[in-house]
């Protein structure tokens, strides 16, 4: 069992930061997703976090120790793409990590690669995009690390190898292993990850449980039978997380007390109110789009 | 790493075993063929000096009559007299042991440079009447000859080799960077098994050597402090050579391919460049200027091939100077490029 607390990271090329004030608590035993648009600074925090790029600032502890050469025992890392050796075989590959690595399992990652359909004798080259990832995920988990650290490995994979990449993640959080995993592909986060961590411009703005988070976090959406309306104020309420306007319809993101704020829109002449739960695909775009692209956001303070 | 190193130096090793196993081929067909001193052609090389002027030897053969006779220990003697243009030839033919070739000419008026390899000699020495080329197909041989050529060679398979961290750094670094092994750690280990591999060249060319000649003739060493000084000097080369092509490309990610490309011919040039004398005019300062500190950290202005040749029957350098300043040279760049290539290589982010 293993815990991962990064602090106040920060990682800057030239005047820009790709990571700005990154700090989050990975706790053991989790499965923990990092989601976040294109250029976010996931990657970023991967590589710092592995010492892969020197962080310009900030600390990542390992059970509270700095990472050291001898750590990487305990990590196992997917990264987001190919790092394969394409006149190296898959065999020799799981030579390599064999050699490399105390508690590697080549039973274990032949039998990984077996249910993946990739054979052993194979060069690198021969495999599909998809296939490389597979290979690099069947030597990541046969590594029987505490920790994994996995950048998008789902990348490329078919739809039933996806799903067998998440379930050999939440095999390994019942197994008290964490595992850190980016994805674009919210679904599968909401699927395998129980926290999550939101990312945008390289800064962390959402976190928590994905449980508490959706439970917490109502839409109340109105339509006024007017394009011309006022809020009465509701925009402001420290409740409402985020007003959107299309056209006649808002959308108010409620932290809670869900129902009192849907009265409060009807008083405000709003029709059809409803309390919609939210799924994780809200939250992440909430968290990172200043507005979906129909919707203005009602500045808090001018309704 | 170390590992993927080892891999990649087994597959150079055995693409270096294909071309020696062509080119020995090649030189057992040539040694039937062209190289088999005693027939007309092979020896057209040697220059002989006739009433008909500057003619090959061979060219002498073809007017001349040979007697064949044996001597009391077995030889078979094949003696050509060309009366026209006042040459004898005799060939002394001791078969595996190889050939002793004497070919007596009238006169020398301008005795030409004849330059033998390895255990072919070619020496000429002044006669009552005339002089006399003594033609040797397997004279006893340092072995300096099989060193500095092995040398050569190895110094391919190092340039093949030589930028391990470049290849690392293009699209692999994440493998090598979380590897429980601290990064000096991989590094010299990569650096060990490509040494390895260089030297393991280096011997299988030895023994390329050894085999071509064997084929043909009987072996016929000799082996003295020369030849340690010359393997001494050619390790020290190669493994110099290597670290600097490391530490050249220690930090780059995918044009490394063109600096191991132009990194014979450049250092080559500044070798050549740094021992030529072109005068005292403002051009060649310019360009001794330019060429003489580059020079100083180039292992090529240490490496010589002198003593694989020989020069009217004597070794056609000398490894004195050698000795006493390039192999100390020589260890100190390897040092250098090799500690320059691990800094490097230990500040590269993925």
């Amino acid at each position: 069992m293993s815990s991962i607390q990064i602090s106040n990271l920060r990682k800057t090329y030239g005047q820009f930061a790709a990571v700005d004030g990154f700090s989050l608590e990975i706790p053991a035993g989790s499965v923990f997703g990092l989601l976040g648009p294109n250029g976010a600074g996931k990657t970023t925090v991967f590589k710092c976090m592995l010492g892969l790029a020197r962080a310009t600032g900030g600390s990542v502890l390992y059970d509270g120790k700095p990472l050291v050469p001898e750590t990487f025992e305990s990590i196992a890392y997917v990264p987001e793409r190919s790092v394969l050796y394409e006149w190296m075989t898959v065999a020799e590959h799981v030579e390599m990590n064999r050699r490399a690595f105390k508690a590697f399992d080549p039973a274990r990652a032949l039998e990984l690669l077996a249910q993946f359909n990739i054979q052993p004798a194979k060069r690198s080259r021969a495999l599909s995009k998809g296939m490389r990832t597979a290979v690099m995920v069947a030597l990541a988990f046969a590594r029987n690390a505490p920790i994994l650290v996995l950048d998008e490995p789902t990348s490329g994979l078919d739809p039933i190898n996806q799903r067998h990449v998440l379930s050999l993640i939440i095999n390994e959080a019942a197994r008290g292993n964490s595992v850190l995993f980016s994805s674009h592909q919210i679904g599968q986060v909401e699927r395998a990850a129980e926290r999550i961590a939101v990312m945008d411009r390289g800064r962390l703005v959402l976190e928590g449980l994905v449980d508490d988070l959706k439970s917490d976090r109502k839409i109340v959406e109105g339509i006024f039978p007017n394009v011309t309306y006022t809020l009465n104020g509701i925009a402001n309420d420290p409740r409402v997380l985020r007003a959107d306007r299309s056209e006649r319809i808002v959308r108010l993101l409620v932290r809670s007390d869900a129902d009192n704020i849907a009265t409060m829109l009807s008083s405000a002449g709003a029709t059809g109110v409803r309390v919609v739960d939210l799924n994780l695909e809200d939250i992440f775009l909430f968290a990172v789009s200043p507005a979906d692209a129909t919707a203005d956001v009602i500045a808090k303070g001018s309704s | 790493m170390t590992y993927v190193e080892w891999l990649r130096v087994g597959r150079c090793l055995k693409c270096t075993a294909w071309v020696l196993g062509v080119l020995l081929l090649l030189t057992v067909v040539a040694e039937y063929t062209v190289l088999n001193l005693g027939s007309h052609s092979s020896l057209s090389e040697v220059e002989l000096h006739t009433s008909s002027g500057d003619i090959s030897a061979a060219q002498v053969f073809k007017g001349g009559t040979p007697v064949h006779s044996t001597l009391p220990d077995g030889t078979a003697r094949t003696t050509i007299v060309n009366a026209t243009e006042g040459v004898r030839v005799t060939i002394d033919d001791h078969g595996y042991w190889g050939k002793h070739i004497e070919i007596f000419e009238r006169s020398v008026s301008r005795p030409s440079k004849l330059i033998g390899f390895g255990p072919l000699t070619f020496q000429r020495v002044a006669v009552p009447g005339g002089s006399k080329v003594a033609v040797d197909t397997n004279k006893p041989e340092d072995f300096a000859y099989y060193a500095a050529i092995a040398t050569f060679l190895a110094l391919i398979v190092a340039t093949v080799l030589g930028a391990p961290f470049a290849r690392q750094n293009d699209g692999h670094l994440e493998i090598a960077l979380t590897n429980p092994a601290p990064r000096t750690t991989l590094g010299l280990g990569a650096m060990i098994a490509d040494v390895t591999g260089i030297a393991a060249a280096w011997l299988m060319t030895v023994a390329a050597l050894f085999i071509a000649h064997v084929v043909q003739y009987a072996p016929n060493y000799t082996y003295g402090t020369r030849d340690t000084e010359v393997i001494a000097l050619g390790f020290a080369g190669l493994l110099a050579w290597y670290a600097m092509l490391c530490a050249a490309t220690a930090s780059m990610r995918r044009a490394y391919g063109v600096v191991l490309g132009i990194s014979w011919p450049v250092a080559s040039l500044v070798a050549v460049l740094a021992k030529a004398n072109f005068g005292d005019s403002p051009m060649a300062q310019l360009v001794r200027w330019g060429v003489t500190p580059l020079s100083w950290i180039d292992p090529f202005n240490y490496l010589h091939f002198g003593p694989a040749f020989t020069v009217n029957g004597a070794p056609a350098g000398s490894l004195a100077v050698s000795l006493q300043r390039e192999l100390p040279a020589l260890l100190i760049l390897a040092l250098v490029y090799v500690a320059l290539a691990i800094v490097q290589w230990r500040r590269v982010e993925a």
